[in-house]
Formats: C-alpha cells, sequence, structure tokens
C-alpha cells in the first residue's frame, strides 16, 4: 500500500472516530468532491451504527439511562466507543463484550450510574454468547460459553423482562441472586435455574474447583444428585468418564 | 441440496427462522452472511443446516474488508473456507470496500478514492482472499454518499479497473446503483452500463430510505419501480443472471419478501424467455 493510501486511511480513521472534523481531514486530504458536508456524514453513519448496535443488544440499559437523564445513553455509546475502540468485532455484537465492564468503571468515576447497569449488561452479554457460541463437543459442559454462573446484587432475570414489558417498570430493592445462564444441551434452548447448595458444589466439581467449606461438608450423594438433575435439563452435559479418573 | 444456482433466491434471515422451513412457496435458493455463521453456533447452525437440506446456499460477506489497510484475518478466511466449503459455495462475495482501519471495526461499507492506488492494493487483496477462499471473488459495487478525497475516476471506471486487476466477477447491486445516481446528480441507467455488468454472476435488488437530501441504502423496503425497470434493462442486455432480493431492515414476513421475489422471477422470464431451461 502506499504513502498515499496509508495517509487516507490514518485520517478516516481519526474522522470515523470522531477524532477530527471532516474540514481538518480535509485540509489533510484534499477536498471531497461531494463537499465537506457529504464527507462529514460518514462520522454520523458510523456513529449511528454503533448506537443501533448497543441499543439492540442493551434494550434495558437505554431504557434506564434516558430514565435517568436526557442524553445519557449518547453519552456512554460515545464514550464506550472511545475508551474500548471497537477492534475484532466482525460479528458487530461483539461490540458489546466489554460495556459491561466499561458501565463499572463510569460509575466508579462518577456516582450517577446505578449498579444495576452494569449488572443488566452483563446479563444481557452471557444470554447473547450463551445463544451464538460455537457448537460445543458433546462432551465439554462449555463453562463461559454456552453455560454462565453468576451472582448479582439485584433480582436481574425478573426487571429484565419487567423493563422489557414496561419502560416504566420500577428499579427493584438489592436482592442478592445466583444464576446459572445456560443453552440447554438436551433442546439448545436458553434457560435459567437458580442452583441450590448441593447443585453449587456439582457446578465447583465439574470445573475441578476447591470447595469452600460449606460446599465440601455436604453429602457426596446429593453433589451426585444434583450433577444428575443438571444432565437432565441440559445446564451439564454427560460425561463420558467418571469425574476425577482422568490424569 | 438444489444443484442449480439460477433464478431468485432471498436472504435468510433470523426474523424468518420459524416461517423458512414450513413455506411452500418458491425459493430458488438462499444467500447468507457469514458473519453470523462462521464459528456461530445454537440456532443459527441448526437452521443453516436444515436449510442446506433443501436449498442451495452462498455466502455474501460484510466485513473481509477487501480494500482495507488491515492484513486480511487469516483465522477468520480459514473459518470461512470451511463454510464455503460446507454450503459448496460457487463463489465467495463480499463488498469493494473497506470496513476496518487498524483493527477497529466501523459496522459499515466505507468508500474508497476512486484512483489507481486504491485499484492495485484492493485487485490485490481480492486475488489473495480468492486464493484463501479457493473460489472465485465477486465484488459489490457498494453505495457511496460522498466521493472520497484523492478520487479522480468515475465509480464505473474504478470497479471495472478493480475486477479487470483482480479478474473477478462482479455482484451488480442495482439499487446502489440507484442510490448513487440519485445521490450524485447522475443518469442512473448510465451508471448501470458504466459498470462491468458482462462480469456480473449475481444480481441485489433492495429497497431504500430516503433521508432528507439522500437516499440511504438500508434495505428496509420494497425495491422501487426505478430500480425494477433498471433491472429489466440489464438482464435484456445481459441476460439471466441469479438475482437477490435484500431485505434487511423493518424485515416483514416472509411472505412479503417472496413476493417480490415473483416480482423479478416474472421480470426474468419476461426479459429472458426460456430461461430456467438454459443449462
Amino acid at each position: 500500500m502506499n504513502a498515499s493510501l496509508q495517509a487516507f486511511f490514518a485520517e478516516m480513521e481519526s474522522l470515523l472516530m470522531g477524532r477530527q472534523t471532516a474540514l481538518e481531514a480535509e485540509q489533510a486530504l484534499g477536498p471531497s468532491p461531494s463537499g465537506t458536508q457529504n464527507f462529514a456524514f460518514y462520522r454520523t453513519l458510523i456513529d449511528r451504527n454503533y448506537h443501533k448496535t448497543l441499543r439492540l443488544l442493551f434494550p434495558s440499559i437505554k431504557v434506564l439511562a434516558q430514565r435517568t437523564r436526557e442524553g445519557l445513553w449518547t453519552e456512554l455509546v460515545r464514550g464506550f466507543v472511545a475508551a474500548h475502540p471497537p477492534r475484532g468485532c466482525r460479528d458487530p455484537n461483539r461490540l458489546g463484550a466489554t460495556f459491561s465492564e466499561y458501565l463499572a468503571e463510569v460509575r466508579e468515576a462518577k456516582s450517577e450510574l446505578p449498579q444495576i447497569l452494569e449488572e443488566l449488561a452483563e446479563y444481557h452479554w452471557i444470554d447473547y454468547v450463551a445463544r451464538t457460541s460455537t457448537n460445543i463437543a458433546d462432551d465439554d459442559d462449555g463453562f463461559e460459553r454456552r453455560l454462565f454462573i453468576r451472582q448479582f446484587s439485584y433480582p436481574i432475570p425478573a426487571f429484565m423482562r419487567a423493563v422489557t414489558a414496561d419502560d416504566a417498570a420500577e428499579v427493584p430493592e438489592p436482592q442478592p441472586m445466583l444464576v446459572v445462564l445456560y443453552r440447554s444441551a438436551v433442546n439448545g434452548l436458553v434457560r435459567i435455574t437458580q442452583p441450590t447448595a448441593a447443585g453449587l458444589a456439582a457446578l465447583a466439581k465439574r470445573q475441578a474447583l476447591p470447595l469452600p467449606p460449606a460446599l465440601a461438608e455436604l453429602d457426596e450423594a446429593h453433589v451426585a444428585l444434583a450433577d444428575t438433575k443438571f444432565v437432565e435439563m441440559g445446564v451439564l452435559t454427560q460425561q463420558s468418564t467418571e469425574p476425577g479418573a482422568e490424569d | 441440496m438444489a444443484d442449480e444456482f439460477k433464478g431468485v433466491g432471498i436472504g435468510l434471515r433470523h426474523e424468518h427462522f420459524d416461517e423458512i422451513l414450513e413455506t411452500k412457496r418458491r425459493v430458488d435458493w438462499l444467500e447468507i452472511v457469514p458473519e453470523n455463521y462462521v464459528d456461530i453456533g445454537g440456532r443459527a447452525s441448526r437452521i443453516l443446516d436444515a436449510c442446506l437440506e433443501r436449498w442451495r446456499v452462498i455466502a455474501h460477506g460484510v466485513s473481509v474488508s477487501l480494500g482495507g489497510p488491515d492484513p486480511l484475518d487469516e483465522d477468520y478466511l480459514r473459518g470461512l473456507l470451511r463454510l464455503c466449503d460446507k454450503i459448496e459455495a460457487p463463489f465467495y462475495s463480499d463488498h469493494l470496500c473497506y470496513s476496518a482501519i487498524d483493527g477497529i471495526e466501523f459496522l459499515d461499507l466505507l468508500p474508497l478514492p476512486f484512483n489507481d492506488e486504491a485499484v492495485e492494493h484492493s485487485a490485490q487483496r481480492i486475488e489473495a482472499v480468492a486464493d484463501r477462499l479457493e473460489r472465485q471473488v465477486l465484488v459489490e459495487n457498494i453505495t457511496y454518499y460522498a466521493t472520497m478525497p484523492g478520487s479522480h475516476l468515475q465509480p464505473g471506471a474504478f470497479v471495472t479497473a478493480v475486477a479487470e486487476a483482480a479478474d473477478c466477477g462482479l455482484l451488480l447491486d442495482v439499487n446502489n446503483v440507484y442510490c448513487n445516481a440519485k445521490n450524485h446528480g447522475r443518469d442512473p441507467m448510465t451508471m448501470l452500463f458504466e459498470l462491468p455488468w458482462e462480469r456480473a454472476k449475481q444480481v441485489h435488488l433492495a429497497g431504500h430510505l430516503e433521508e432528507g437530501p439522500r437516499l440511504l441504502d438500508n434495505h428496509g423496503a420494497p425495491v422501487v419501480d426505478e430500480v425494477w425497470a433498471m433491472y429489466r434493462a440489464l438482464l435484456e442486455k445481459a441476460g439471466p443472471i441469479p438475482t437477490l432480493i435484500e431485505w434487511d431492515t423493518d424485515i416483514p414476513a416472509l411472505d412479503r419478501v417472496l413476493d417480490e421475489a415473483d416480482r423479478a422471477r416474472a421480470i426474468m422470464d419476461e426479459a429472458c424467455p426460456g430461461w430456467e431451461r438454459e443449462p
């Protein structure tokens, strides 16, 4: 690629990401034969693309942001794209991978944002990933691809349903809850469940994680039963070997 | 899977997943956006497998960035090759544009400057992609809302120069030509035949959105009469070219999209009598 084409792309990146105006880009590259206003339209298009993608991925965040303050949603989208440039998101939805993380960063910097936003964003995201992650081998549980365990401080699934039905749905009081979100290995449908203590122990054992004392004291038979139940539900897969049998 | 790739197809969209396998209406083939299927599982993957039992499926990409500055994504191209092999795609099509710079994806099809440097650069990359995918590449003429600084060629001459340099095929999007003509004050029919139409192996038809002074190529409305007229003129000159109805925004029920496909097929019947019997 020659120098003039390199310069073109460098100036366009700056324009499209909103770091310079169309006029500034034209000063470096020469005028667009279509005029500055038409040239500048490309920045508008790209801004719209990021807004649309994030709105479709995180509809409840947009609703709550707009309720918090007029213009906050646009600030969040533009701030997010500037802070987390959308690299590697050939699937446009991958743009949302770090949105929850960004919302947490903003909340820590200024207290305007409620914590529920980042938890909702995380829930939207794992739901998307569970629906679309590549097909996984029959004996692979697919943690963090098909199967997610999350601790939330609000009743996120119920509030998500409420705000989807009614933009004015009231934000609930904090209520810690543990959620297992999974794409069923049995029927391919995405579901959630709340695990029992024995279920948690079964999930931990599948990942070869050390059990905290309260779970380590559970009856092995109960944990095995929970594992079997999870296999029936499609949360976990049928293992071809007994847990711990492999070296 | 049907062997022949001819007639009129539609895009496989998730909004139609529930309907497509049930339809009794005629669908000659399906086109997928491979970015929605490469290394993606779940329902989309299952529906694609079911569709392959019934229809020929081709792949039309949006993100390889054929004219872009970044190195080709070899991992993605390997996945794309696997998908193209799986669906037995006769070719791979993508847009004559760029969509990323320095890894940043703009989620759009952005115009290159219409000049010799961009011709040479794009042609080299198209040849490389054809090599990686082990099949011919078709480039689609895109909509452009502004001519980029540094351009000295007309858009049709630019597409022709790239297609000749890369010896690739053309995916001729008639609505894009129409939008470009209207947005840049040119005659649509003249712009249509300035493209290397003899290389066209597929046609796209879609609707657009009028927004202020511009026509936006949003694929969110029926095909307009002027575009149908251009399509007829193209077929009368070029013969039957497999044609896709694109509808990607405000997607209606499947039957409405199939109505558009029927209209395209009727025009193909009138413009190219006997096309269905041709080998």
